[in-house]
C-alpha cells in the first residue's frame, strides 16, 4: 500500500435492536447527515437496492464521502476508502501476493477492494489501468490474481467520485466502463438556508460517529428480492424501450444507451417504486430516475447528461 | 461535386474571356445529378412513342442530346463536351434542326414538322438545363410533347405507353420540389401512382362530362398526311400491294342479319376512265337522288366505322338504299350518292367516322343515267384484246353471253390468280391476255371490262372490299380484303360481274387466304382463320374495337347518345361546370376525412384499447379541448398537478383521477367497479370545466 | 375589439395569443399554387386547347389525368398540413449580438407521417426545415434569430409551410405564440477585476484559488496541475512537490451591484456586470447581484448564473 492512497477501515457497529426497519427509515438516517440531498440520497439508497454502482461527479467539499461512510454504517456494511492517483497500480486496489518466509509459501493480502462500499475517490485521476482493475471487479464481484479468484462480499458496493473532467491530469472513464455504474448523480452545494442550518449545527461528520446501523445484509437482500416483484406494466415496458431508442436515433448522444443500461433503468425504476411503497410502477418513476441513468452515459459527464437526458424526457410521449 | 467545381475554377482562370463574354460553359455543377435523372427518366419517356413516326436522323438526334447532358453530369472531366451543350452552340444546333425539318418535309408550318421540331427541341432544352426553374419548363414541354403522340396513334399501346410517363412527371415533379431530401424513387413513384388513383374519379368524370366540339378550333395547313387504303385510281398491282396489309379498312356492326359472304361486296371508288393501264374516276360526276324505298324487303340496317383514310369516299354494301346517316341524335347525311352508285362525302375522312347505313345487297345498280362514252372507250392500247373483244361480239349474241364466254376463257388455265404476277408492259391488257396470264384481281377486272368495252359493251370498274370476318358481333374488314370487280350496262342497268370469281371462286366464298397459295406473301392474319394465334388476334381486335368506340371515339355524337340514354337534354355548360365542381369537391372531401371519417377510425383505435386506457384518453382529450392538454413526455400525475395549479378549483377532483387511473393503468388490476367511478368523475369535471371560464390563453413551459 | 380586428387576428394571427400545444386545423391552414403549379395549369390549357382542334379523345385523358394529379396533389398538400401539432417552442438565450435559437417542438398525433415542414419565422436568419415527422414521436427544428438589444425577444409570428409531395401547391398556417427569448447584455470587454470578494477566504482577490487547507505535499508526478504545484518550496530550491488539499473550504463571495461598476450609463453598467458574473462563474467564486427591485443570493453554478443574467436582461424593462 503506497503512502498515496490513504485507507481506513471501519468495524461496522453491531445491529442496535430498536431500529425500525424499513427503507424510509433509512433514508430518512442518510437525509439527516446530508441535509437538504433527499432526492440525492433516495437515489443512492435505490442504487445499492437494485445492485449497482453509484458514480458521484462533483468538486471536493459536497459530501460525497460522507454520504458513503452514512450508507455504509446506516446499513451496517463495512466501508473502505480508496484516494485514486495517477500513481495507483490494480494491486493497490485488489491485494497481492507475498512470499511468506514462514510457510515459504505466498499467501494474498487482500486489498481495500474486499469491502462491502467501497469509496474510489477521485476515479478519474487515475491511470486507466487501475481504473480497469476497479471496474472488473465490479463487473465480475470477484478479483482475480494470480490465477486465483477471489469472492468479493455479496452486498459489494461502489461508490466512486469523479471531478468535473475538464480539470487538468483527469483519465475520462471510457463509455463502456461507464456503462457499468448503475447511477450518476452530482450532490451539489446545499441551498442558502441548509448551508446556514449546516453551518449552525458544525460538521456533520461528528454525527456519523453516533450513527446507528438501521437494518442488515440480510435485511438488504430481502428488500432487493422484494423489489424485483414489483409490477411492471407492458405500457412502461413500451415507454422504457422508446425512451432508450430516442437517445440512439438522432446519433447525438453516440451510440445512445446500451441494453444493459435499460435493464438497470427498469431496475432501478422498479426499486424506485418499490421505495415509495407501492406494488407497481408508474410512469413518474421512470422520469425521476431516468436522468440519474442516463446521464452518464449519455455524454460522459453527469452534469451535461443530465439536461440531455431532460431533453430526450421533454421528446419521448408518456403513456 | 468538389472536383467539379476545382476542374472549372482552373478552366476559367486560363481562358477568362471565353465564359465571361460568351458564357458558353454550362454549370453542370448548378444542376442537382438527381434532377437531371429523374428529367431524362421524363423525356426519354415522352420521346418514346414518336419514334415510330418520325425519320430517323430526328430519333437519334433527340436522345442523342439528352444522353451527352447525362454524360457530361457523370463525367465532368470530359472538356469538349461543355463546349457542344453551351447555349450558343445549342442555339445554332436548333437554326440546323429546324432547315433540315424543313428540307424533310417540305414545309415547316405544319402540325408534323411542328411535332418534330419540338421533340428535338425538348431534348436540347435539356442539354442546356443549368437553372432549376427551367426544370419546370421542361416539364410542361414534356407533358405536350406527350400529348401529340396521339396526332398519330390513340391505340391501346399508346394509351399505355403515357403512363409510365406520367409517373415519372410526377417523380420529377417531386425531385425537383427538393432534389436533397426527396424520397427515393421507388416511393416517389408509389406515392404518384396512389396520387394518380385518388385523381382518377374525377378524371373520368372529366372525360365524360367536359363539352366536345365537331370541328376544329382552326387548322394548320393541310398535312400532307399519306392516304392509306384504296386510292383514286387503280393500274395492275395496286390491288396487290394493298392486300399485303392487316390493317383495318373498317368495322361494321350490323342490325340484325348478317349478309351471307357472296354478298359482302363493300362499293367504294368507281373507276369509268381508261387508259390503256390505269383506271381512274370520271372527271365529272353527278348527284343521284335515290328512290328511296326503306321499308323494302332484304334491307340491311348496319353502322359502319371507319377508319381514317384522308379521302371522300365512304364504304356501303352494294347496293347502297340511303345515305349515310351520322349515328348521333341530329340525324344528317354525311355524304351523297352519286350516279355511279359512289358515296362521297364534303371533307376527307380524317379521323375516325360513325355512320349508319342501309343497303339492300344485289348485283344490279338501277340508276336513271345512261352511260356516257368514257364507258365505251378502249384507249387503242391494247389491239390484241381489242380483236378478242370484237370476235366475241361476232360469236355471241348476247351481252351476258360474251361476258359469260370470257369468264370461260379465264377459267381455264393456265390463268392463274396471284398475288405476285410478272410485271407487264406498255399494252398490259394484251401482255396478261395472251402472255403471262397471271395476275390479281385488278387484272381481271381491267382486262374484262376493257375486252367487253371492245364488244360493244359500256363497262367500268368498281373497287371495294369483298368479304369481312365477324370478330363476336361485329365485322372487321381489313386492307387484304381490297377487291376490284366490274359492272356492265345490259338492259339499261349495271350488272356486276365478278371476273375473279371465274378464276378463284374459293376468294368469294373463304375469302383471300383460300384463293392464294402457301407461298403468297399475305399478311398472317388473313391466313390465320383458326388456331390459337388468331383467336388471340382477333380478341386483341375485340379490344382496341372496344377501346375505339368508348375511348376514342368518345366525340360529341358519343356525348350527345349519352345523354340520351340517361334521359337528359344536353346539359349547359354552367351545368357541367357545377357538377364537376360540386364532385371534386365532395371527392377531395371524402379523401381529406370527414369528421365523421377521422371520428370512425378513432373510434375503432379506441375499441382495441382496454377501458381504463379508454377513459384516459377521454380524459385527455376533454382537458385538451380546455386548453389544458398534456404536453409531450409530460407524466400523467405531473400533467394534472400543473392542470391543478391553473384551475385551482379543479384540484381535489383531479386528484382523485390521477391515483385512481394510476392504479388502473399501471398496477395490472382490473376493477370494474373502480372504473366506473372514474368514468363518472370524467363526467362531472366535464361539468365543473363547463362551469368554468376558459383559463387565460398563456403558454404554459412544457418540462424540463 | 373591433370585427374587423378579430377577422385579421383570425386570417393573419398578427397578435401572440396563440396556446401551446396547438394543432393545425383546417381554420388556419391556408393553400395557393406555387408558381410551378401555375405554369402547369397552363401547360394543361395549352393541352386542353390541342385536344379540342385535333379533337383527341386521348389527348383529353391525358389533360383530365393530370388534373386530377393536379387536385391529388391539392388534397395530399393539405392532409401533409393539417393534424400538424406544435407541442412548445424552446427558447434558447444568448448575448445580445449573438443569435438565439428558437426550437419548435412539432408533432403528429394523427399517426401520419409528416414530410418537409418549412418553418419560417420573421427575424430568422434562415428557415428550417423538418423532414419527417413520425407520428409517435417529436421532431424540433431550431430557428437562429440574430440579437441586437437586451431583454425580451419575441419569436414573432411562425409560418409552417410545405410544398409537399409535388410542389405545385404551398400550404401554410401562422402560429403565433407569445414566445420570447431572453437576451442577455453584451459583456464587456476586458472588463476590470471584480471588486472586493468577502467572505472567509485569505482575504485575497479575485483570483484567490478556491483551495481548502494544505494537508501535505507530495512529489510531483507528470500530470498534476500547474496551480497545485508548490512553487513557494520550488523558488526556494527543492524540488516539484504538490500540495495536497483538505477537501474542505467555504467558498469566497463577490457582491456585484449597479454602483460597483462606477460607470454611468445604465447599458454600460449592465455590461460590465454581465462580464463581472461570467468571470467569477470562471473563477468558481460565489457571488451575489443586487439591482434596484431584485436581490439575487450568493450562490454560483449554472442556474444560479443563468438567474443573474435574465436579471440583467429584463433590468429595467417593461413585462414581456
Amino acid at each position: 500500500m503506497t503512502s498515496s492512497s490513504g485507507t481506513s477501515r471501519v468495524t461496522p457497529l453491531p445491529l442496535c435492536a430498536d431500529a425500525h426497519e424499513t427503507p424510509a427509515a433509512v433514508i430518512e438516517q442518510l437525509s439527516g447527515v446530508l441535509i437538504g440531498k433527499h432526492h440525492t440520497v433516495k437515489l443512492a439508497f435505490a442504487c445499492l437496492i437494485a445492485r449497482g454502482h453509484l458514480l458521484i461527479e462533483d468538486v471536493p467539499g459536497v459530501g460525497k464521502t460522507t454520504l458513503a461512510r452514512a450508507l455504509g454504517v446506516s446499513l451496517g456494511l463495512d466501508w473502505t476508502r480508496v484516494q485514486f492517483t495517477n500513481d495507483l497500480l490494480p494491486a493497490d486496489i485488489l491485494g497481492v501476493s507475498v512470499f511468506d518466509r514462514d510457510s515459504a509459501s505466498f499467501h494474498f493480502r487482500p486489498g481495500p477492494v474486499f469491502t462491502s462500499i467501497l469509496l474510489a475517490d477521485e476515479v478519474n485521476r487515475a491511470p486507466p489501468k487501475a481504473q480497469s482493475a476497479l471496474l472488473e471487479a465490479m463487473e465480475e464481484r470477484q478479483v482475480s490474481i494470480d490465477g486465483e479468484t477471489h469472492a468479493l462480499p455479496d452486498s459489494f458496493f461502489v461508490v466512486a467520485t469523479q471531478n468535473p473532467t475538464e480539470q487538468l491530469g483527469a483519465f475520462p472513464l471510457p463509455e463502456s466502463q461507464l456503462d457499468r455504474f448503475l447511477v450518476g448523480i452530482t450532490i451539489g452545494l446545499p441551498d442558502a438556508a441548509t448551508e446556514c442550518e449546516l453551518l449552525e449545527h458544525g460538521d456533520r461528520r461528528a454525527t456519523l460517529d453516533t450513527l446507528e446501523p438501521c437494518t442488515s445484509p440480510e435485511q438488504l437482500k430481502r428488500w432487493s428480492e422484494q423489489a424485483e416483484s414489483v409490477h411492471v406494466d407492458s405500457k412502461l415496458i413500451h415507454y422504457i424501450q422508446a425512451l432508450l431508442a430516442a437517445t440512439r436515433d438522432d446519433g447525438r448522444y453516440g451510440h445512445g444507451l446500451s441494453p444493459r443500461a435499460g435493464l438497470a433503468l427498469l431496475r432501478l425504476c422498479r426499486t424506485w417504486a418499490w421505495l415509495d411503497g407501492r406494488d407497481h410502477l408508474l410512469p413518474e418513476d421512470v422520469q425521476a430516475v431516468f436522468p440519474a441513468v442516463a446521464g452518464h452515459r449519455l455524454t460522459g459527464s453527469v452534469a451535461s447528461g443530465q439536461e440531455a437526458a431532460a431533453d430526450v424526457l421533454a421528446r419521448v410521449s408518456c403513456p | 461535386m468538389t472536383a467539379v467545381g476545382v476542374a472549372l475554377g482552373k478552366s476559367t482562370r486560363k481562358k477568362r474571356w471565353v465564359p465571361q463574354v460568351l458564357n458558353l460553359r454550362p454549370s453542370t455543377a448548378a444542376v442537382e445529378p438527381r434532377i437531371l435523372s429523374a428529367l431524362a427518366a421524363l423525356l426519354l419517356l415522352a420521346q418514346l412513342p414518336h419514334v415510330v413516326h418520325l425519320p430517323l436522323w430526328a430519333t437519334l438526334l433527340g436522345g442523342g442530346l439528352i444522353g451527352l447532358r447525362v454524360l457530361a453530369c457523370k463525367r465532368p472531366d470530359i472538356r469538349s463536351l461543355d463546349w457542344v451543350l453551351s447555349s450558343i452552340a445549342l442555339t445554332g444546333f436548333c437554326v440546323i434542326v429546324a432547315l433540315l425539318i424543313r428540307w424533310h418535309y417540305g414545309y415547316f408550318v405544319g402540325r408534323d414538322p411542328a411535332v418534330a421540331f419540338l421533340f428535338i427541341l425538348v431534348a436540347a432544352k435539356f442539354a442546356e438545363l443549368r437553372r432549376g426553374s427551367d426544370a419546370t419548363l421542361l416539364m410542361c414541354l414534356a407533358s405536350f410533347l406527350l400529348l401529340t403522340q396521339y396526332f398519330y396513334s390513340q391505340t391501346i399501346v399508346a394509351a399505355a405507353v403515357t403512363l409510365p410517363a406520367v409517373l415519372a412527371l410526377g417523380h420529377a415533379l417531386a425531385v425537383v420540389r427538393d432534389p436533397v431530401r426527396a424520397a427515393p424513387a421507388a416511393s416517389n413513384l408509389t406515392l404518384v401512382g396512389a396520387m394518380l388513383l385518388q385523381g382518377a374519379p374525377i378524371a373520368i368524370l372529366l372525360f365524360i362530362v367536359f363539352p366536345r366540339l365537331s370541328g376544329p378550333l382552326w387548322s394548320l395547313p393541310e398535312d400532307s398526311m399519306a392516304t392509306s387504303g384504296l386510292s383514286d385510281s387503280m393500274s395492275p398491282g395496286s390491288i396487290a400491294d394493298l392486300s399485303r396489309s392487316s390493317e383495318v379498312a373498317f368495322r361494321v356492326e350490323f342490325d340484325n342479319e348478317v349478309p351471307p359472304k357472296d354478298l359482302r361486296y363493300w362499293r367504294g371508288p368507281v373507276f369509268e376512265r381508261f387508259d390503256g393501264r390505269s383506271w381512274s374516276a370520271a372527271p365529272i360526276r353527278e348527284v343521284a337522288t335515290l328512290a328511296v324505298d326503306a321499308n323494302a324487303t332484304g334491307t340491311i340496317n348496319y353502322t359502319v366505322m371507319l377508319q381514317p383514310h384522308r379521302q371522300h369516299w365512304m364504304f356501303a354494301l352494294d347496293r347502297a338504299t340511303g345515305l349515310p346517316m351520322s349515328s348521333s341524335g341530329d340525324a344528317k347525311a354525311l355524304a351523297r350518292i352519286m350516279t355511279d352508285g359512289q358515296l362521297i362525302s364534303d371533307a376527307p375522312i380524317n379521323r375516325i367516322t360513325r355512320y349508319l347505313q342501309q343497303s339492300i345487297p344485289g348485283d344490279r345498280v338501277h340508276t336513271g343515267a345512261a352511260p356516257g362514252p368514257l364507258t365505251r372507250n378502249t384507249a387503242g392500247r391494247n389491239p390484241r384484246a381489242e380483236v378478242l373483244g370484237q370476235q366475241l361480239a361476232a360469236t355471241h349474241d348476247s351481252p351476258e353471253a360474251i361476258a359469260a364466254a370470257l369468264l370461260q376463257r379465264f377459267s381455264q388455265a393456265p390463268f392463274r390468280y396471284t398475288l405476285q404476277p410478272s410485271l407487264l408492259g406498255i399494252s398490259p391488257v394484251d401482255e396478261f391476255l395472251f402472255d403471262t396470264r397471271e395476275g390479281f384481281c385488278e387484272h381481271y377486272a381491267s382486262a374484262f371490262a376493257m375486252v367487253m368495252r371492245a364488244a360493244g359493251i359500256p363497262s367500268r370498274v368498281v373497287t371495294g372490299y369483298l368479304g369481312g370476318e365477324m370478330n363476336g358481333d361485329y365485322m372487321i374488314v381489313r386492307q387484304s380484303d381490297a377487291h376490284a370487280w366490274t359492272e356492265l350496262w345490259i338492259d339499261g342497268a349495271w350488272q356486276r360481274f365478278d371476273p375473279t370469281g371465274a378464276i378463284a371462286p374459293s376468294r368469294i366464298e373463304d375469302g383471300i387466304g383460300a384463293a392464294l397459295g402457301a407461298d403468297e406473301p399475305l399478311p398472317s392474319l388473313s391466313r390465320l382463320t383458326g388456331g390459337w394465334m388468331g383467336g388471340m388476334q382477333l380478341r386483341w381486335d375485340r379490344m382496341n374495337h372496344a377501346w375505339q368506340r368508348m375511348v376514342v371515339d368518345f366525340d360529341d355524337d358519343a356525348q350527345a347518345r349519352l345523354w340520351e340514354k340517361l334521359g337528359i337534354k344536353k346539359p349547359a355548360l354552367w351545368q357541367l361546370t357545377a357538377v364537376v365542381l360540386a364532385v371534386s369537391c365532395a371527392w377531395v372531401a371524402l379523401l381529406i376525412g370527414l369528421p365523421g371519417f377521422t371520428w370512425w377510425k378513432q373510434y375503432t383505435h379506441e375499441r382495441r384499447l382496454p377501458p381504463a386506457e379508454r377513459a384516459w384518453q377521454r380524459l385527455e382529450r376533454l382537458l385538451a379541448h380546455h386548453a389544458l392538454g398534456r404536453h409531450i413526455g409530460e407524466a400523467p400525475a405531473d400533467w394534472l398537478q400543473r392542470v391543478a395549479r391553473q384551475q385551482p378549483v379543479l384540484a381535489d377532483q383531479l386528484h382523485a383521477l390521477s391515483q385512481g387511473f394510476a392504479r388502473q393503468r399501471f398496477a395490472g388490476v382490473d376493477d370494474e367497479a373502480a372504473l366506473g367511478a372514474l368514468e363518472s368523475s370524467i363526467g362531472a369535471l366535464r361539468k365543473t370545466l363547463r362551469r368554468t371560464p376558459r383559463g387565460k390563453t398563456t403558454s404554459v413551459p412544457a418540462p424540463a | 375589439m373591433s370585427a374587423a380586428r378579430k377577422l385579421r387576428q383570425r386570417l393573419f394571427r398578427t397578435r401572440p395569443d396563440d396556446a401551446l400545444p396547438l394543432t393545425v386545423e383546417h381554420q388556419r391552414i391556408y393553400i395557393l399554387p406555387t408558381p410551378r403549379g401555375c405554369a402547369f395549369v397552363g401547360a394543361l390549357l395549352l393541352m386542353l386547347v390541342a385536344s379540342i382542334n385535333y379533337d383527341l379523345s386521348l389527348g383529353y385523358a391525358l389533360c383530365f389525368l393530370l388534373t386530377g394529379l393536379f387536385t391529388s396533389a391539392l388534397l395530399n398538400t393539405y392532409r401533409n398540413m393539417a393534424g400538424l401539432c406544435v407541442h412548445h417552442i424552446e427558447a434558447s438565450s444568448g448575448f445580445a449580438g449573438d443569435a438565439v435559437t428558437f426550437s419548435p417542438k412539432l408533432g403528429a398525433p394523427a399517426g401520419r407521417a409528416r414530410h418537409a415542414i418549412e418553418l419560417v419565422s420573421p427575424g430568422a436568419s434562415e428557415r428550417a426545415t423538418v423532414t419527417v415527422v413520425e407520428a409517435t414521436s417529436t421532431a424540433s427544428a431550431a430557428l437562429s434569430v440574430p440579437t441586437t438589444r437586451r431583454g425580451h425577444l419575441p419569436l414573432g409570428r411562425l409560418t409552417l409551410a410545405s410544398t409537399w409531395p409535388l410542389g405545385l401547391w404551398r400550404a401554410w398556417s401562422y402560429v403565433h405564440s407569445p414566445v420570447s427569448a431572453t437576451v442577455w447584455p453584451r459583456p464587456e470587454n476586458d472588463a476590470p477585476p471584480l471588486p472586493v470578494i468577502h467572505g472567509d477566504g485569505d482575504g485575497g482577490n479575485a483570483h484567490a484559488h478556491r483551495e481548502g487547507d494544505v494537508s501535505g505535499l507530495r512529489d510531483w508526478i507528470p500530470g498534476d496541475s500547474p496551480s497545485r504545484v508548490a512553487w513557494k518550496r520550488v523558488a526556494r530550491g527543492d524540488e516539484l512537490k504538490v500540495r495536497l488539499l483538505e477537501a474542505n473550504h467555504q467558498p469566497a463571495t463577490t457582491e456585484l451591484a449597479l454602483e460597483a461598476t462606477r460607470l454611468n450609463a445604465l447599458e454600460a453598467q449592465l455590461s460590465r456586470l454581465t462580464a463581472w458574473v461570467l468571470n467569477a462563474e470562471h473563477q468558481g467564486s460565489d457571488y451575489s447581484l443586487q439591482l434596484p427591485g431584485t436581490s439575487i443570493d450568493a450562490d454560483r453554478g449554472s442556474t444560479h448564473r443563468k438567474h443573474s443574467l435574465d436579471a440583467l436582461a429584463v433590468h429595467g424593462l417593461g413585462a414581456p
